[in-house]
């Protein structure tokens, strides 16, 4: 093992990109087992995680994708075909070095027994391979001495060739004397482009200089439009020539064969090819640092703007600054931000191995995996994504019979989407399964005491959904009768919560349910409203504000006891700021107000008016936490540092209902 | 600001620690002094809604922020108003570093560093002036004080959901 922590760290970031490449391509072979491109992927990845894993001495890691690497080989070269069995061979394969790799992160060594899955494999392939000419129909059987093609070949040709042109299989020998073999064989390959094309050839055109050039035989296949006569005469010109042979190759290619290619070609994936990319790799750490640093320098600059210096220079000299420290912060945002599909790739062969396990038909749609986010945020997202969609297959996807019993299609539907909405990202998971129960999760609250009789009458459906995120109501017990994993929906609200985000539930009976996440585009800067609430400064992000207005005490109305304003025909809750701040209200109330400023913000999926003391201006805050004695403070997110040094902090408004 | 005793009977220094003694109303209390990261004068304390009573706010201690707490108030004794607070010139913040996490502790003024050997920490098994045992190591006599040497990691946290918010 090294002892040298940077390389590990290299290491591990690319074998979690092989890993990746690995697990995308081999759910796209078992789709479209015949697409060479994907395997060629795979094999590329198996050996390069090979390599690696040989440098820095893991030899359980090396032999495995050594033994995998073997195997894909031996497909690429048509010696073995793909089935069932080699694909979920290759998986568990994956499994492994994952598990490998996983080990190596924590342990520090690759020890995993292994051997029984290698002897499989091994045994798998001295099963299955076979000579060429039995897997795949070679064309010209009847002339062993001749180049031969396969089948797929013969598509690619097919594929690739002008109409006119006529392919040949074509043997030129030279003469048994000559001194300068390699350099006649470069000749043979330079008339014959020339001539037309080269598809293949023994030896390989590119090695020709260090080839062992055996018998004196330079076989190839060769395309051109050209009679059969005029080659032979054209490459008997060159030096040395000893004999040409040549035979013409029909190349089988039937209708509806052709057909099938076609579809195959459309509905193979672009995203299988692995692309390699200038740039470079950045500790994240290295990063939230150089974050910190523009955050401070942004105080500053606040700080700076708020003295308020009456002198020309000065004046002059801000705008800049403002302008410097924005492109900076943007640039540096832009550098954290990641496409989501880094981290949506595990979910296909997660949802496969999961519909599998629980014989259910699903198809799993992935949307905007470009979306791009918060690096940070990224790699949070996993678990509550990852238990999301697990729970969308346990329990929200019915069993084919059921489906059907019940007039849907057989096959379930689970859609994963990403998408930009403003400065905000929305993710969705939805599936159109069986829905939630509301009374069942209502029956369930009362049960745990979660809430009571009193607050469930008062409670729309709407309401009673959300009660899924609290503790102790874990979806499988609620929904379904399946038991199944322990992690509560409380566990994904509040992560999605501690990223400074929101979630809520859209369900219905028979239809389906929704899913729907929406997170801050970065965590380290946002626009935000000042807002003074009982003498003190507050910062409401951006984000979550819909609009803020002025109201006159006569505009507020009465719905249950409680107040609403009614705007273009919504009505809208009103809440006093300083009642969810737990503020002692000492002027009696805002009621006695003329007039007061409403903040409209969105909250749980709604709108509540939120009355504030007095609007104050717009300014761009650099969000700090109040660090982990003070984590989860009720209606508060966060602080940030304002003009005069002081803090202010940030109303969480997600809640505030 | 503390005045640091000189360290005299260096060579007895193995089994003396050095502790910060600060007064909080009629008492002087200690806290080991490699806990203590600074001292520093109130800056403006944002009242922070929604925490315990004993919790005075956050502070911006250059550009990271502090959450400040009320020794007074979290020891039980007798309630300050915040406005009396801020005016007292003496007052300090003694800003300790525990596991990595800054808190700033509210005192009344803070006197000096002292050498105290473990020896000479008595254990208390009561309630001392009000003061739940647990948040005591126990109490030394240095010349004509009693010094309350004070455990802040369990006056912080008394236990694990025990925290500001």
């Amino acid at each position: 093992m090294s002892d040298n922590n940077e390389y590990l760290e290299m290491f591990f970031a690319e074998s979690e990109e092989y890993i990746m490449v690995l697990n995308d391509n081999i759910l796209e072979l078992e789709n479209d087992p015949e697409n060479m491109d994907v395997l060629n992927a795979m094999f590329r990845a198996a050996h390069s995680l090979k390599g690696m894993a040989a440098t820095m001495r893991f030899d359980h890691l090396t032999e495995l994708t050594h033994k995998m690497e073997n195997m894909m080989d031996q497909i690429r070269n048509h010696k073995m075909g793909v089935n069932t069995e080699i694909i979920d061979l290759l998986f568990a394969g994956i499994d492994y070095v994952e598990e490998m790799v996983r080990k190596i992160k924590e342990d520090g060594n690759d020890e995993i027994d292994v051997s029984n899955y290698l002897a499989k494999l091994e045994k798998k392939i001295n099963e299955d391979t076979k000579p060429v000419a039995e897997d795949n129909k070679v064309i010209n059987e009847d002339d062993s001495n001749y180049l031969s093609i396969t089948e797929d070949d013969s598509y690619t040709i097919q594929d690739n060739k002008k109409e006119l042109d006529s392919v040949y299989s074509v043997n030129v020998e030279l003469s048994s004397e000559t001194q300068f073999k390699q350099v006649r064989a470069s000749m043979i390959f330079k008339k014959a482009s020339e001539l037309g094309y080269i598809f293949k050839s023994v030896p390989n055109k590119e090695n020709v200089e260090d080839a062992n050039i055996d018998d004196d035989l330079v076989k190839m296949i060769f395309i051109a439009n050209h009679d059969p006569d005029n080659i032979i005469n054209e490459f008997e010109k060159i030096t040395d020539i000893e004999n040409v042979e040549l035979k013409k190759i029909e190349l089988k290619v039937t209708e509806e064969k052709d057909k099938n290619k076609n579809k195959k070609t459309k509905s193979k994936s672009t995203s299988s090819k692995f692309e390699v990319s200038s740039s470079v790799r950045v500790d994240i750490g290295k990063l939230d640092k150089l974050m910190n640093m523009i955050g401070e320098l942004l105080i500053n600059k606040t700080r700076l703007e708020a003295l308020n210096i009456q002198s020309e220079g000065f004046k002059d000299v801000l705008p800049q600054l403002d302008r410097v420290t924005m492109e900076l912060h943007h640039t540096v945002m832009q550098i954290r931000m990641e496409p989501i599909g880094v981290m949506f790739n595990r979910f296909p062969r997660m949802i496969r191995d999961l519909s599998k396990s629980s014989n259910k038909e699903i198809d799993f749609v992935m949307e905007g995996k470009q979306t791009e986010l918060d690096r940070s945020i990224i790699d949070e997202l996993g678990d509550p994504l990852t238990h999301l969609l697990r729970n969308a297959v346990d329990h929200g996807i019915e069993k084919p019979e059921e489906r059907a019993k019940n007039g849907k299609e057989k096959t379930g539907t689970v859609n994963l989407r990403a998408y930009q909405k403003g400065s905000e990202i929305i993710i969705e998971v939805e599936d159109d399964g069986g829905g939630i129960n509301v009374e069942r999760v209502v029956q369930k609250a009362r049960e745990k005491e979660v809430i009571t009789q009193k607050e469930v009458e008062e409670m729309d459906r709407d309401k009673k959904l959300q009660l899924i995120f609290e503790p102790g109501l874990s979806t499988n017990e609620t929904v379904s009768n399946v038991s199944g994993r322990g992690v509560g929906m409380d566990v994904v609200k509040k992560t999605i919560e501690g990223l400074d985000g929101e979630i809520y539930i859209r369900s219905e009976e028979n239809k389906g349910t929704k899913f729907v996440i929406s997170l801050p585009l970065t965590l380290a800067i946002q626009d935000a409203l000042m807002v003074k609430i009982n003498g003190e400064i507050f910062a409401i992000p951006l984000s979550a504000i819909s609009e803020t207005l002025m109201i006159k005490s006569e505009e507020i109305k009465q719905v249950k006891g409680y107040d609403v304003i009614v705007l273009r025909d919504n009505t809208i809750p009103l809440i006093d700021s300083r009642e969810s701040l737990n503020i002692e209200i000492e002027d009696s109330s805002y009621k006695e107000k003329d007039e007061m400023p409403v903040v409209i913000v969105k909250s749980g999926g709604k709108e509540i008016g939120l009355i504030v003391e007095e609007l104050l201006y717009q300014q761009e805050i650099v969000i700090k936490s109040l660090g982990d004695y003070l984590d989860n403070v009720k209606n508060i997110s966060g602080a940030t540092i304002i003009g005069d040094g002081e803090v202010a902090l940030i109303l969480d408004v997600r809640d505030i209902a | 600001m503390a005045k640091t005793k000189s360290i005299k009977n260096s060579e007895n220094n193995v089994e003396k620690k050095q502790y910060l003694t600060f007064k909080v109303g009629k008492e002087i209390y200690g806290l080991r002094l490699n806990q203590a990261k600074e001292i520093i004068k109130p800056p403006k304390i944002t009242s922070v809604p929604n925490t315990k009573d004993y919790i005075l706010g956050v502070i911006n201690l250059r550009g990271q922020v502090v959450p400040v707490i009320n020794l007074k108030n979290k020891l039980g004794l007798t309630e300050e108003s915040k406005l009396d607070i801020e005016q007292d010139k003496s007052k300090k913040i003694v800003v300790i570093n525990i596991n990595g996490m800054l808190i700033g502790v509210y005192v009344d003024g803070v006197n000096e560093v002292i050498n105290i050997s473990v020896e000479d920490i008595e254990g208390v098994s009561e309630k001392r002036n009000g003061i739940r045992e647990e948040f005591i190591k126990g109490v030394s006599t240095y010349g004509d004080y009693l010094i309350i040497v004070l455990d802040i990691d369990n006056l912080l946290f008394e236990n694990k959901e025990e925290k500001g918010a």
